[in-house]
């Protein structure tokens, strides 16, 4: 489990309280204070009007419910103003400070779980080699389908789909990633 | 993907629920009381005592909680007739470790602010080993969102490690997030745990305010904020942890002690509760590092070590998530108001499992 600091600079009276610049701030302090390497290399400024650089920066992972916060906050930069947007994830939102945020509908969430009874929205930084995964031997993930020649050859009545796994995440190093908690100012 | 029936047997501990461990889907599932069927097995000597549920049945069309049973009357020589009916409270509850719901709010009136910490919420249902957490403390605002182990209860109060000596008392909402009877409500260990509180003394102990289930050679560092106090435990600022290794845990309910030997922290500063001037706060923790793989307990006895610098793997990441069944426990009767599967005595149960290949969709 990634070490948790909670949002506590946020304006929404909760502990902890909703997501802000200096919070973040604080969360890339401590993990780089702790040597924890930066994920993705700075993106320099280019001619284009409305954009501008972005920093080095570590991946904050979260749940889409925090998109409306993040374009809240003083100084977040949408992706659509990087100067370069060749590189962009799929489920990348944007940046402040030195955060580059990543929204999965599938983000962590602790329920019911902050001082007011709110939802707590876990956003998890990692730094380089923070965790790895332990494969066997290739077996990874694996999807497997049989139609119904193989699932039910007699009447070929079903098939059937299943998946199975065999591999294992682990944090290599708590002081290289952090788990920066904040509740919602603007509601769902 | 095939039908999977699986069996097996246990001895219950007298008025405790039981909880059967099984991965696959459980579509139906059923025990036979053998003890209570007068039934001499594994040591366990046959009862004839009669009225008692000597079978019950689950299926996936029942409420959680119940279960449909048949219950002994007195006996005449070996044999009793049997009665069948539906048990309304503590029957059967399928329990999915990846879909875990919090407890229904309850109301708190107030709190005795100390160490241990003595909550009051009428009727609140909880049993020592519950995990709850309490939240919206209007006075007392610093200590809402922590997750505490229950260590003792009264109809209406009941009793954590939480230390709130700097905290006015309040009202406040407290709800269940860990069962006593089930598998832990986390998926991974080992976890991060809040301290309750630290010694000044050589050695230290520090007190969880959950279980944290680590083990001697364990290797921990910690997070304090300032407000706490004791920021010499905290790692420093050159980016290398300061780590301690773990020499002694006691993780009974309502101890919840991690020692360590070779820490002294006589001359620390106090870790103190916070005040609700300082909230919001982050909260004090101690967390895992991996596997013992530090020997920092020089000169400390018995020699040679029994613990540290080991080839142990006390914090190797582990899975716990299981799905499973739990088993009621009551009077051993059907009876609306006092019933449950498991009744006040030891008995060898035997139960069977069934997956279905294909359910057919409910008709009419």
């Amino acid at each position: 489990m990634a070490p948790p600091i909670n949002c506590t600079n946020g304006t929404n009276g909760d502990n902890p309280t909703n997501i802000s610049p200096l919070d973040c701030s604080k969360a890339v302090r401590l993990l780089r204070t702790a040597n924890a390497q930066f994920i993705m290399d700075l993106i320099e400024g280019e001619d284009k009007f409305g954009t501008a650089p972005v920093r080095t920066c570590f991946f904050g992972l979260t749940h889409t419910n925090l998109s409306a916060d993040l374009d809240q906050m003083v100084g977040f930069q949408n992706v659509a103003q990087y100067s370069n947007t060749a590189n962009l994830l799929q489920s990348e939102w944007g940046t402040v400070r030195n955060i580059r945020f990543l929204l999965s509908s599938v983000g962590s969430i602790s329920v019911a779980a902050s001082a007011n009874g709110a939802d707590v929205y876990n956003i998890f930084l990692p730094g380089q080699e923070s965790y790895d995964m332990v494969d066997l031997d290739g077996y990874s993930a694996q999807f497997i389908y049989a139609p119904p020649e193989i699932a039910s050859p007699r009447l070929r009545l079903y098939q059937t789909a299943g998946w199975k796994m065999a591999q294992v995440f682990n944090i290599t190093n708590t002081s290289w990633i952090v788990n920066l908690r904040c509740t919602l100012q603007v509601a769902l | 993907m095939s039908s999977q029936i699986t069996m097996g047997s246990f001895k219950n501990v007298a008025s405790t629920p039981f909880f059967v461990p099984l991965s696959q889907e459980i579509d139906s599932f059923e025990v036979w009381n053998m003890t209570q069927m007068d039934a001499t097995v594994r040591g366990v000597s046959g009862s004839t005592a009669g009225t008692r549920i000597i079978r019950a049945y689950f299926n996936r069309y029942l409420a959680a909680g119940t279960a449909l049973v048949d219950q002994a009357g007195t006996f005449s020589g070996t044999i009793a007739p049997v009665s069948s009916g539906n048990l309304a409270i503590n029957g059967f509850t399928l329990f999915n470790a990846a879909a875990q719901a919090n407890g229904p709010n309850i109301s708190g009136a107030s709190f005795v602010p100390g160490q241990p910490t003595v909550f009051t919420a009428s009727a609140h249902g909880f049993q020592v080993g519950d995990i709850v957490r309490i939240v919206s403390l209007a006075s007392a605002p610093e200590l809402g969102g922590l997750v505490m182990t229950v260590t003792a209860v009264t109809t209406n109060t009941f009793t954590t490690l939480l230390d709130s000596t700097n905290s006015l008392t309040s009202t406040f909402t407290v709800y269940k997030v860990g069962n006593s009877s089930f598998p832990p409500r986390s998926l991974y260990y080992p976890e991060v745990r809040v301290i309750a509180k630290i010694t000044k003394a050589n050695p230290m102990v520090v007190t969880t305010l959950v279980q944290q289930n680590y083990q001697v050679g364990d290797v921990v560092r910690f997070q304090i904020p300032v407000a706490y106090g004791m920021q010499q435990l905290n790692s420093t600022q050159n980016g290398l942890p300061v780590q301690f290794t773990v020499s002694a845990v006691n993780n009974a309910v309502g101890t919840q002690t991690v020692t360590f030997e070779n820490v002294d922290s006589t001359n620390f500063t106090t870790f103190a509760s916070i005040l609700a001037a300082q909230f919001p706060q982050s909260l004090p923790v101690m967390i895992p590092q991996g596997e013992g793989n530090t020997n920092n307990f020089v000169l400390t006895p018995p020699s040679p070590l029994p613990y540290a610098n080991q080839d142990i793997l006390g914090f190797a990441k582990q899975n716990l998530g299981q799905n499973g069944i739990l088993i009621g426990t009551g009077d051993g009767t059907a009876s609306a108001t006092t019933g449950g599967i498991i009744g006040s005595t030891q008995d060898i149960w035997y139960w069977r499992a069934m997956s279905s290949l294909q359910n057919f969709p409910q008709v009419g």
